[in-house]
């Protein structure tokens, strides 16, 4: 099971420089790249991980206002949609694009200028970009030297279901791609509703048709894991399942602690932001608010704001993590003292740059443990800590526990 | 006739706490959440903090549980009409519980909460005093 995190702000290069034992790529929105080339190269240079690039270009065809700020179209779109050209220039911002719009011609373009754009977009040629690299050189940083991206995402479009027209553009768009790339790079994304990953005709439609891709990423559109009906989880591991038996490599576009289980289906990587966007629907915009500092409790597989998880640590330290962010601000020798104002000072005063680093080391240490470990054995240490947090009350401090015993039943379920 | 309204509830605590002579304050900030009101008397140590639910006991003793980090005594305050209350959960936690109707009656003492983070309860004492001309 592989970590590729997405890139979210230039404010976040400092934790992707330091924390690069925690993950194993970086996922970059073609927004973002667009954008930030000089600062994204300069961060694959400085941590020398492989990364993948998200076309994005699902957004063309949604609500505008998911591209628009104000009266303009944002930035990060707008450059992208001049590297899109085509019919995503000419109606980016303005009206979604059509199904009937990509036919022919229009498909073979799209495939390629996407291709050219995630293969040469984050380059160390560009002007500013061989500067920068030249200067990191100088001032003696290590540099790895920038390759291609290690898979090629196809342009890809929501689809409601298999019948839904752009599901068969999404398959024209793949396979565009194949003759333009080299064919065992190219990963298309799988982007559903949950409704489509519900029946088995359909799923087994699916893997039949994306099963000869050697990767394919997935993303179950609005599929919040902890929030999800056992229903809609069974769905996502089922269809999981199936094209990793049909020899393809599963990833997840958006995904948190339940596709991590998932490895034992054969889900072979899990990307998300750094202590956000474990899930996310098509059709909701960024509000670009940001976040409030959020702490992850490992015991219930949950993030929790801050003053429920300092409220929460100071009455049932069994939940603090021994990770070593944590470590260092609650010192072992006072955790065990109950109640502990302590601990909650401790946890209350981390900044949000702390609790990421201690989401990374955590997840990495969970990716270690389900290496080692049967869809069995995973639903029963799920079973085991929904036990605990209920008996420790930790919902009464905001912090549910109810999910790990959904995400139990689902691994049962999906008789692995 | 008990308040139906979150408002209703909260008003009614408000103007009891300042018979008793605290000074009070609404919309508390505290870390990223709001205190209903928090009070203290003018030459007093002990913080008072209120959440007011017009429903849903429970999300408020949540909420009171975080406010255990900068008051010495935390209430929620629910409407008469509310039923079901588990009171053993109020008395294990430590928060107080109040009903707010014609009179406010204590259905639950609170216990000194033994979470205040001092710099926390300064901050808090420092807006309820910072704010007396409310």
């Amino acid at each position: 099971m592989e970590i590729y995190y997405r890139l979210g702000t230039a404010g976040e290069q400092e934790l992707f420089g330091s924390e690069t034992a925690s993950f194993e790529g970086i996922l970059v929105g073609a927004h973002i790249a667009s954008l930030g080339r000089t600062w994204v190269t300069g961060l694959i240079v400085r941590t020398g991980k492989p990364y993948h690039v998200d076309p994005m270009t699902y957004v063309f065809a949604q609500d505008p206002q998911i591209v628009r700020r104000a009266d303009e179209v944002r930035k990060s779109y707008d450059e992208l949609a001049d590297s899109y050209g085509g019919v995503i220039r000419q109606n980016a911002g303005r009206r979604p694009l059509r199904r009937s719009e990509l036919r022919g011609n229009s498909v073979s373009d799209l495939a390629s200028r996407v291709v050219d754009f995630e293969e040469t977009v984050l380059s160390e040629t560009g002007p500013v970009q061989a500067t920068l690299v030249e200067y990191l050189e100088e001032i003696g940083e290590t540099v790895h030297h920038v390759m291609p991206p290690s898979l090629v995402l196809p342009p890809y479009f929501y689809a409601e279901s298999i019948e839904d027209p752009w599901y068969g553009v999404n398959l024209e768009l793949a396979e565009a791609t194949r003759e333009v790339s080299d064919p065992g790079r190219v990963a298309p994304v799988l982007c559903i509703s949950q409704r489509a990953a519900g029946t088995d005709s359909g799923l087994e439609r699916m893997a039949q048709d994306y099963g000869e891709y050697p990767t394919v990423y997935v993303w179950i559109s609005g599929l919040d894991e902890q929030r999800a009906t056992q229903t809609a989880l069974y769905g996502y591991g089922k269809l999981v399942h199936a094209l990793a038996r049909r020899g393809t490599h599963p990833r997840t576009l958006y995904g948190g602690p339940f596709s991590l289980a998932l490895a034992t289906a054969g889900l072979e990587g899990v990307s998300s932001g750094i202590c956000y966007s474990e899930w996310k629907d098509v059709a909701v915009r960024a509000t670009g608010g940001g976040f409030p500092t959020r702490y992850y409790v490992p015991l219930n597989r949950t993030k929790a704001v801050l003053a429920n998880a300092a409220r929460l640590l100071a009455s049932v330290p069994e939940c603090m993590c021994d990770c070593e962010v944590c470590r260092d601000v609650v010192p072992v020798s006072i955790r065990r003292r109950r109640p502990n104002p302590e601990v909650a000072e401790a946890i209350a005063s981390l900044t949000q740059l702390e609790t990421k680093r201690h989401l990374m080391r955590v997840r990495a240490g969970e990716v270690r443990k389900m290496r080692a470990h049967s869809a069995a054995s995973i639903a029963a240490r799920l079973e085991a800590d929904a036990r605990l947090a209920r008996q420790r009350n930790t919902h009464v401090y905001g912090v549910p526990s109810s999910h790990l015993q959904s995400w139990a039943a689902v691994m049962h379920r999906l008789k692995l | 006739m008990p308040p139906r309204t979150e408002e209703g509830v909260i008003r009614i605590v408000c103007r009891h706490l300042r018979d008793e002579g605290f000074v009070v304050v609404r919309e508390v900030p505290f870390m990223t959440k709001r205190i209903d009101a928090a009070a203290v008397r003018p030459r007093g140590r002990t913080l008072v903090a209120v959440e007011a639910k017009a429903s849903d006991w429970m999300r408020g003793l949540s909420q009171a549980l975080i406010y255990q980090l900068s008051a010495h005594r935390v209430y929620v305050a629910i409407a008469a009409a509310q039923h079901q209350v588990n009171l053993s959960l109020f008395r294990r936690h430590g928060i107080g519980l109040v009903l707010a109707g014609n009179e406010v009656k204590t259905l639950v003492a609170p216990s000194p909460s033994p979470f205040v983070i001092p710099m926390q309860a300064k901050e808090l004492k420092k807006r309820i005093l910072g704010n007396r001309s409310r």
